[in-house]
C-alpha cells in the first residue's frame, strides 16, 4: 500500500504534509512530552517551518517545535 | 461572609494569566506555601455573596510527577480544600487542552472549563456545541475572551452556580475508559490502594502506578503495599509494552471522541496561519533568528536607558531636593546632630540613589512581557537552542536565563522545567552570571559618568559578557561533572498577537513593586548599617578614612589593586552589594556623600579603563544573597558555596584581567 512512498527522517522534511511512521531513539521522557502534547505515531502533520534550525510543524491547531537533533529521530512519509 | 477556593488551572499559553487578572484585579499576591517555590499567585474577588480566593497555578500539559511544576500543581491540587477547579482552556486548541481535564476528571473535583480566546477560535472557523459538551463530560463551561474581558461575569456566575448547586460529575453521559482488560487491572489495584490513596481518589492512585510515575511508587512503598500490587504492575507491563503511551493514547481517543461530536470546523484563516509561518520561518531562521534576537534584547537596553533617563534625572532632582531641605528643616528643629545625618546622608542618600532606577526596571519587565505575550519568548528559545546544546545546555535553559536578566532569583526557580537534574544544576550555575535589574544601576551609573556616548553599547557589551561566561561557566562544569547527552528541546509555540498593555502594566508594577519593597527592607536595612558604620568612630569625620567602613574597605582595598580600583570606598561598595547588588550604588552614594557630589567624586577616582573594570567585577562577583539562598534551596549546600566561590574568582579574574590588558602604562 505504501509502496511508493519514501521514509525520511523529519529534519530532511520540506514544508508539507507528512504521516509519523515512527519515533525513535530518542531519549526517555522525550517521546512521553510528544505524546502529552498529543502527537501519536501514525498522525498527520504538516511541516511549516523545516530544518536547518528547529523544525516547525502543525497537528490540529497546536504548532510544536522540537530541536533539529530529535527531529532526526522521528521518521516520517510524505502525503500526496 | 462565605469564602470558597478556587483553582485557576491550564496548559500554558492559554491565557490563565489574563483570566486571573481580569477576575482579581490588582488584590493578589504571590502566595507563600511551603515546600514551594515556584511562584503561586492568590487573588481574591467577591460575586454575590461569596468570596472567591483564586489560586493561580503555574501552566501544565499533565499532571504526573515528570516536571516540578506538574507536581506542584498536582499537589495543590489536592492539598488545599478546593471548592472548585477552573480550567482556563485554548478554543482554538480543544483537544490538547481537554487531555488535563480528563486527568483532573479523575481527581473527582468540581470543575468549570474556560473556552478562553474564543474570539480567536471563531475567527479560525471553529464552533463549540457547549451545551453537548457539558452533558457529555458532566462538567460547565463558558466562552470567554481574556483580553476583552468578554465573559468574566458569566465565568464568575458558573463558579458561583457550580460550587453552590453543582450537579455531580456522575451526571456525565461518557466516561473515559482505558479498554476492558485495562480497566479491571486498575480496580484491582484501586482495591489495593483504597485504604492508603487519600488525599487522592484510588483510581486515580491506580492509574499513577501503572503509569509508572515515581511519586505515587514511592508513596505505595512507604505505605507498604507496592510489594502486593508487584506483581500486578508486572503483568500490565507484560501485555501492554508500552503502557504510558497506551493510557495517553486511550485519553485522547476519549476526547477525539467527544470533539467530533461538539466541535465543528468550517475554513480556516488560512492569511493568519501563513502569517503565523512566515514570522516562524523569519523568527527561528538558523542564522537571522540570532541576529534578531541579539538586536531584539539590544533594543529593548537603549529603549530602557533612553526613555528612562529622564525620569530617571527627575528622581534625581527630587532626591537632592529633600535631601537639602530635610537638612535645613531638621536643623532648624535641634534634631541631634546624629539623626539629622542619618536621615540625609544615611536613608535619603543611600536609598535615593537605588529608588532612581525605578523607571528602568518597570520598562524592563514592560517590554519583557511585551516579548512573551507576544509569542516571541518560546521562538527565543529554539533559536538559542542549537548554541544551548552545543555548550552542553538545554534550550528550555534559555528561558530560564533570559529571565535571569530580570532577577536570578525567579530564573533559578525557573530551571524547575527542565527534566533532569543535571540540566538543571548546569543551568543553575550558569545563571547568576546572566546581568539582573539590581545590577543595572551600577552599570547605569558608571556609564552615565564614564562612557556618557556609548551608553547603550555599553550595557550591552556587559549583559553579553555575563551571558558569555555564563555559558562558558556551563561547559566547564558540563565537562567536568556531569558528562552525557543533553535532553532535546520539544515545545509548544502560541501563536503570534499583539500584547496585552494591560498584562504587561501589570507585570512591571510587580517587579517594580517587589523592587520598591526591596529597597524599603533589606536596602533600607543595608543603607543604615553602611551609615553607621561611617558615621563611627565620630573622630574619624562621617564617611572618612578612618571610620569603620573606611577599616573594612581598606582591608579588602589591597586585593582589588590590580583591578584598578583598590580604594576603600569600592572595596565597601562591593561588600555591601553582597546584600543586593544595588547597595554598590547607595553605598557609593553614602560614602561619598550623596548624588551630586558622588559622580563629581567618582570621575576623580576612577578612569574609564578602571570604571568599566569595576562594572566587570559588579556583574560577575558572588551574585546577591537571596540568589545563593535559592541556589542552595534547589541545589543543595555544595552547588551554592561552588557557585559563589566561582563567581567570586570570576569576577576578580575579569576585572583584573581588563585593567591589566587596557591600562594606558
Amino acid at each position: 500500500m505504501r509502496k511508493d512512498t519514501i521514509m525520511i527522517p523529519l529534519n530532511k522534511a520540506g514544508t508539507g504534509k507528512y504521516r509519523i511512521v515512527n519515533v525513535g531513539p530518542v531519549g526517555f521522557g522525550s517521546k512521553r512530552r510528544l505524546t502529552t502534547l498529543g502527537i501519536f505515531t501514525g498522525d498527520e502533520i504538516e511541516v511549516t517551518k523545516p530544518a536547518p534550525g528547529p523544525v516547525i510543524f502543525e497537528k490540529g491547531g497546536t504548532r510544536i517545535g522540537i530541536g533539529q537533533g530529535m527531529a532526526m529521530h522521528i521518521m516520517v512519509e510524505k502525503i500526496q | 461572609m462565605d469564602e470558597k477556593v478556587i483553582i485557576l488551572t491550564g496548559n500554558p499559553n492559554t491565557g490563565k494569566t489574563t483570566i486571573f487578572n481580569a477576575l482579581t484585579g490588582l488584590h493578589q499576591k504571590t502566595g507563600n506555601w511551603p515546600g514551594v517555590t515556584v511562584e503561586v499567585k492568590e487573588g481574591y474577588f467577591t460575586y454575590k455573596d461569596t468570596r472567591f480566593k483564586v489560586i493561580d497555578l503555574p501552566g501544565t500539559y499533565s499532571l504526573t510527577s515528570f516536571t516540578e511544576d506538574e507536581r506542584i500543581a498536582r499537589n495543590i491540587l489536592v492539598r488545599e480544600k478546593v471548592d472548585a477547579v477552573v480550567v482556563i482552556a485554548d478554543s482554538s486548541n480543544l483537544e490538547r487542552n481537554l487531555y488535563l481535564v480528563t486527568l483532573l476528571l479523575e481527581l473527582e473535583q468540581k470543575i468549570v472549563v474556560a473556552l478562553n480566546m474564543y474570539d480567536v477560535a471563531e475567527e479560525k472557523g471553529l464552533t463549540v456545541d457547549v451545551e453537548n459538551l457539558e452533558k457529555i463530560l458532566g462538567i460547565r463551561f463558558v466562552k470567554t475572551v481574556g483580553n476583552r474581558k468578554t465573559g468574566i461575569d458569566a465565568l464568575s456566575e458558573v463558579i458561583y452556580e457550580a460550587i453552590h448547586h453543582g450537579e455531580k460529575i456522575e451526571s456525565a453521559t461518557a466516561r473515559i475508559s482505558y479498554g476492558r482488560e485495562m480497566e479491571e487491572e486498575i480496580s484491582s489495584i484501586a482495591k489495593y490502594v483504597m485504604q492508603i490513596s487519600a488525599p487522592y481518589p484510588s483510581r486515580f492512585f491506580a492509574v499513577r502506578l501503572i503509569e509508572k510515575d515515581t511519586d505515587f511508587i514511592k508513596l505505595a512503598r512507604e505505605k507498604n503495599v507496592y510489594e502486593r500490587i508487584r506483581k500486578n504492575l508486572d503483568a500490565i507491563d507484560a501485555r501492554f509494552p508500552d503502557v504510558e503511551d497506551y493510557l495517553i493514547e486511550k485519553r485522547y481517543g476519549f476526547i477525539h471522541g467527544i470533539a467530533k461530536e461538539c466541535i465543528s470546523v468550517k475554513n480556516l484563516l488560512e492569511d493568519k496561519i501563513e502569517l503565523t509561518n512566515r514570522l516562524d520561518r523569519i523568527f527561528t531562521h538558523s542564522f537571522f533568528g540570532g541576529i534578531i534576537f541579539l538586536f531584539l534584547i539590544w533594543l529593548t537596553f537603549n529603549i530602557v536607558f533612553s526613555w528612562g533617563g529622564p525620569f530617571t534625572m527627575l528622581l534625581q532632582k527630587f532626591f537632592s531636593f529633600l535631601a537639602v531641605n530635610a537638612d535645613k528643616i531638621l536643623h532648624l528643629l535641634h534634631f541631634p546632630e546624629w539623626s539629622t545625618s542619618l536621615i540625609c546622608d544615611g536613608i535619603l542618600h543611600g536609598v535615593g540613589s537605588v529608588l532612581v532606577f525605578l523607571p528602568n526596571i518597570f520598562l524592563l519587565f514592560f517590554i519583557f512581557s511585551a516579548l512573551e505575550d507576544s509569542g516571541y519568548m518560546a521562538r527565543a528559545a529554539f533559536v538559542t537552542d542549537r548554541l544551548m546544546h552545543k555548550i552542553g545546555l538545554h534550550g528550555k535553559s534559555a528561558i530560564p536565563m533570559i529571565l535571569g536578566f530580570g532577577c536570578n532569583v525567579p530564573a533559578i526557580m525557573a530551571t524547575r522545567t527542565l527534566e533532569t537534574k543535571k540540566d538543571r544544576i548546569v543551568t543553575i550555575l550558569a545563571l547568576p552570571f546572566m546581568s539582573c535589574s539590581a545590577r543595572l544601576p551600577v552599570y547605569l551609573l558608571f556609564a552615565g559618568i564614564f562612557f556618557r556616548k556609548h551608553q547603550g553599547s555599553i550595557l550591552f557589551s556587559l549583559y553579553f559578557i555575563g551571558l558569555v561566561l555564563g555559558l562558558l561557566t556551563a561547559r566547564l562544569f558540563k565537562t567536568l561533572c556531569f558528562k552525557g547527552e543533553t535532553t532535546p528541546i520539544i515545545m509548544e509555540l502560541p501563536p503570534y498577537h499583539a500584547p496585552d498593555v494591560r498584562n504587561m502594566l501589570i507585570s512591571a508594577w510587580e517587579r517594580a513593586y517587589l523592587f520598591l519593597r526591596k529597597a524599603g527592607t533589606s536596602i533600607f536595612a543595608g543603607v543604615v548599617i553602611i551609615w553607621f558604620l561611617s558615621y563611627f568612630p565620630l573622630s574619624a569625620g562621617y564617611a572618612g578614612e578612618n571610620s569603620f567602613t573606611g577599616i573594612i574597605g581598606r582591608t579588602i582595598a589591597p586585593v582589588l589593586k590590580p583591578a584598578g580600583f583598590g580604594f576603600w570606598q569600592a572595596g565597601v561598595a562591593l561588600l555591601s552589594g553582597l546584600v543586593a547588588k544595588e547597595l554598590v550604588v547607595g553605598t557609593l552614594g553614602t560614602v561619598l556623600g550623596g548624588e551630586q557630589s558622588m559622580v563629581a567624586a567618582l570621575s576623580g577616582l576612577f578612569t574609564p579603563v578602571s570604571a568599566y573594570a569595576f562594572m566587570l567585577m559588579t556583574l560577575l562577583y558572588i551574585p546577591c544573597i537571596a540568589t545563593v539562598a535559592i541556589i542552595r534551596h534547589e541545589a543543595g549546600t555544595r552547588w551554592a558555596v561552588i557557585a559563589t566561590l566561582w563567581s567570586l574568582f570570576a569576577g576578580w579574574l575579569a576585572a583584573v584581567l581588563f585593567y591589566q590588558l587596557f591600562s594606558p602604562l
